[in-house]
């Protein structure tokens, strides 16, 4: 079972430089079909009105005036020194960049997270041991409106309740712990109705299985068939929503970002998008593509190991 | 026990990154609250005081929220800004932020609000006959943040610096024509042109590049255009902490030639969205907002009519209207252009887009600005006419339609705003409704910022939202950029006036004339025909709004997009 094992992740990680190249060159050459060159933009951005000598100029300091598929090719040479390229706008290069935005990003990602799994995995469990109950059309509302509720305007809320009425926490910035709270609620509260709906359903299916009535029959307590049968055979399925919402979380909350003023990778994606900054457009995206393949892949080997039914002959 | 280790962790970690002693008490209930699980008491009793833990712990993080004007005895004016500083080099742009730049370094001369220049690096200064030669005598004794001498040899230095990357400033008109510029003596310079080009000074008072870095700054071959090694300038501010992203905190540059600050410390904090900073300013983490377009017109209202703060609106900085493409379609006619003029009622549109705080813009420039001060005819809100001119033109409306027609083609007109823009839209929509009364149909469309352009310049659209630059600029790079291919729309715009080509070469006459008096009356002809021909319609006059906390004295804005007048705010006593 451990060889096989091996081998599948072996497989996985021999197609990855395969995937990225692919999606190197979707993400190249699709940045390339937007209408307005990047130089135009950053001189216009900079309050100057460009002139032809201006774009120019900025073209060939930027490398913009190569011919596509060598500028490609240097691209590529950057991605693989780890360099990533150079910013057009800043002039550093964009792993630099990048890197220093990351850990806010991950450190408000795995906080959500972990709330996240918190609340919604024994509310779940509890809704739907009581099917009936008030609990459960108590859960299942909340999680509806809370999946219906537009990240911006939840934000503003919790920023207007527990800021400026409340005073408990500051409006946006980094720095304490205090800072983190808002931001974190912000982005778990979609999540946590997610999963609670989704791990509610798989549970009441997997509930009215019949080695559920068997191992009653066998006198084991419900707390035991819960924790150790039925839990185990909810979850594992679901490990790969856990594992996309990780990998969603890291790359980045846009909306969250901005409205906190969190400098994560989210904020400087929509920055480069405006500001046309190729490279790191590009390279973002090859960096989160890779970071999915990797969160992919970790789900995959988990449900394996806990799961040893899902056979290796499916990825064949 | 391995969740109590975790909390353990996390409470250190948060005590030391955020050292404050009422985070005893949150570790206080930290520890009756392990102590208690040890001794087994019930469950419900400890989670009462994990309960307790969590809220003494909000309540401990809370304590730094607010502005920390006054707080140890330093004075610091806190500011929101949507936009990292960048890095402070005073010779490039993006994603240098203007009002950064323009807080450390200083320019030879001034431009001022009602559009006169006075000294500021240069003491006064000489121009010669032929107009081709400036001569500027520097001011002695100013000094860098650092200590060091500001002369002739460091004016010469940056001057070459930013020559060494001519193309880059072609914008500015003066770039082309400068032939160079050499050391007199100590504090006089000279910069010579090639031929005369009045506006040299307006050009030389803008926030860049033209403005000054301390020799401890320069990099390896002086190439400014690469980087700077460390922000060093004469102005009266001195970068103290950066954290990129996050904020910067600029303190009193000591050495500082004018008038020193009032305040010790000014802290710009980056918030990108618009509705946060206002909320961080409403929960007094910010001192002031100032500046266009840094929060919603709705939401600077909002703040306003609270009655809490103090708010200020400079004089007029740019202007915003529509420019309409003249190349092809209805808006050939220039009585189809008059007639739109005529059936808007402007004043109800900009009162309730911008709830009053800025004016109605009956021309394109408003008085102040250099050479603009002309008698023109304002076209006011007359629906009557507008259907009037329209019949004239052609358009008429038949029995039981509510567009009109001419020769069966319909008068359906586009316009591009841009998307994102919390004033255009509602604008757009407004116009829409106004000129659907006259029998114009308007299709509205959202796009991204430099798409609109696009389209007008290659006459795939019929009307684009469009601004001034506003001084020092203005009017000269305006009229420059009419007369230029690509640059600002204007040259396309007006490609289908008659007038066209004549407009074009009474530029070339104003920007080298050496005749103050031709000069003003060339602006006129230019300003006048633009006007009668309703190429723009101009919409309202955008102005800095401010609002600032009461703890703070009364300060009069400037009606500039770079220059926020931090040296002259301060707190009440």
């Amino acid at each position: 079972m451990k060889k096989t094992l091996w081998l599948f992740c072996l497989k996985r990680l021999a197609s990855l430089p395969i995937i990225l190249l692919g999606v190197s060159l979707l993400t190249f050459f699709l940045m390339r079909i937007v209408p307005i060159e990047p130089a135009e933009v950053i001189l216009r951005l900079s309050g100057v009105t460009p002139t032809t000598e201006s774009i120019r100029s900025l073209e060939k300091e930027m490398g913009l005036n190569l011919p596509l598929f060598e500028q490609y090719w240097l691209w590529l040479k950057d991605v693989l020194s780890l360099q990533f390229g150079t910013s057009f706008v800043s002039k550093l290069p964009v792993a630099e960049e990048l890197l220093s935005k990351f850990p806010a990003t991950v450190l408000l990602a795995i906080s959500s997270f972990v709330l996240a799994l918190t609340i919604s995995v024994p509310s779940g469990i509890i809704s739907a041991l009581y099917p009936y109950s008030l609990i459960n059309k108590f859960v299942r509302m909340l999680s509806i409106i809370s999946v219906s509720l537009p990240t911006f305007w939840l934000g503003f809320m919790l920023i207007y309740i527990f800021s400026i009425q409340l005073n408990l926490f500051p409006t946006n910035g980094t720095g304490s712990l205090a800072h983190l709270i808002l931001p974190t609620c912000t982005l778990a509260i979609p999540i946590i109705g997610l999963f609670t709906q989704t791990i509610q359903t798989a549970m009441t299916q997997e509930l009215t299985k019949p080695y559920i009535d068997y191992a009653y029959q066998r006198g084991l307590s419900k707390k035991t068939i819960i924790m150790k049968h039925v839990l185990k055979h909810t979850l594992t399925p679901l490990l790969s929503l856990f594992g996309l919402t990780l990998g969603n979380l890291m790359a980045g909350a846009i909306v969250v970002e901005q409205v906190f003023s969190w400098p994560g990778v989210g904020r400087y994606l929509i920055e480069s998008i405006i500001n046309r900054d190729y490279p790191v457009i590009q390279s973002y995206v090859l960096i989160v593509a890779t970071l999915y393949v990797c969160i992919n892949l970790c789900t995959d080997i988990l449900q394996r190991i806990f799961d040893p039914r899902i056979k290796e002959s499916t990825y064949d | 026990m391995g969740m109590q280790h975790l909390l353990v962790l996390f409470m250190l970690f948060t005590f030391i990154h955020n050292p404050q002693p009422e985070k005893g008490w949150g570790i206080f209930y930290l520890y009756v609250y392990l102590h208690t699980l040890k001794e087994e008491i019930m469950l419900k009793k400890s989670c009462l005081l994990l309960v307790i833990l969590i809220v003494s712990l909000l309540a401990s993080c809370s304590a730094d929220t607010k502005t920390d004007a006054n707080h140890s005895g330093k004075k610091t004016i806190s500011i929101g800004w949507p936009l990292d500083i960048g890095p402070l080099n005073p010779h490039t742009y993006l994603p240098n932020q203007m009002t950064a730049q323009a807080m450390v370094y200083e320019s030879l001369v001034e431009y001022n609000d009602d559009g006169t220049i006075s000294p500021k690096l240069a003491e006064k200064w000489k121009v010669s006959d032929d107009q081709t030669t400036y001569t500027f005598y520097l001011r002695e004794g100013v000094k860098y943040s650092d200590g060091s001498i500001f002369n002739a040899d460091n004016v010469i230095r940056n001057f070459n610096a930013i020559l060494e990357n001519r193309k880059a400033h072609s914008w500015m008109g003066m770039v082309k024509h400068i032939d160079y510029v050499k050391k007199i003596d100590d504090y006089t310079v000279a910069l010579k042109l090639d031929e005369p080009y009045y506006p040299v000074l307006n050009e030389l008072a803008f926030v860049r590049p033209f403005r000054f870095l301390g020799d401890a700054g320069f990099p390896k071959n002086d190439a400014t255009s690469k980087g700077i090694k460390t922000a060093v300038g004469t102005g009266p501010w001195a970068l103290k902490e950066y954290k990129k992203d996050k904020y910067a905190i600029f303190k009193r540059n000591d050495n500082y030639w004018g008038e020193k600050p009032k305040v010790d410390e000014v802290k710009i904090k980056i918030i990108p969205d618009s509705e946060s900073i206002a909320l961080a300013f409403e929960n007094q983490e910010l001192d002031l907002i100032y500046g266009r377009g840094i929060v919603s017109l709705d939401n600077y209202t909002y703040l306003k009519d609270s009655g809490n703060y103090e708010t200020a609106i400079s004089e007029p900085l740019s202007t915003q209207a529509l420019l309409f493409n003249t190349q092809s379609g209805p808006l050939q006619q220039l009585k189809v252009r008059q007639a739109i003029h005529y059936a808007i009622n402007k004043q109800s549109l900009v009162s309730t887009v911008t709830h009053g705080t800025e004016k109605v813009a009956d021309t394109l420039f408003w008085d102040a600005i250099p050479y603009a001060d002309i008698d023109l005819k304002a076209l006011k809100f007359d629906s009557k006419k507008a259907k009037s001119l329209l019949n004239e033109a052609g358009w008429k409306l038949e029995n039981g339609q509510t567009i009109r027609t001419k020769d069966g083609q319909k008068l359906e007109l586009d316009l591009t705003y841009i998307a994102t823009d919390a004033i255009q839209k509602p604008m757009a929509e407004m116009i829409q409704g106004e000129l659907a009364k006259v029998g114009i149909k308007l299709d509205i469309k959202g796009t991204d910022v430099m798409v609109g352009l696009h389209q007008l310049m290659n006459d795939e659209t019929d009307i684009n939202f469009w601004r001034t630059n506003g001084p020092p600029t203005d009017p000269h790079n305006f009229i420059n950029e009419s007369a230029t291919p690509n640059a600002s729309g204007v040259y396309e715009a007006k490609r289908g006036l008659a007038e066209a080509k004549d407009l074009n070469k009474k530029v070339q006459q104003v920007l080298v004339s050496t005749d103050e008096a031709k000069r003003s009356q060339l602006y006129k002809e230019i300003l006048t025909t633009m006007h009668d021909e309703a190429l723009f319609y101009p919409i309202s006059y955008e102005t800095n709004n401010v609002i600032y906390q009461k703890s703070m004295q009364k300060f009069v804005p400037r009606a500039s997009e770079y220059d926020i007048p931090y040296t002259i705010m301060d707190f009440k006593k």
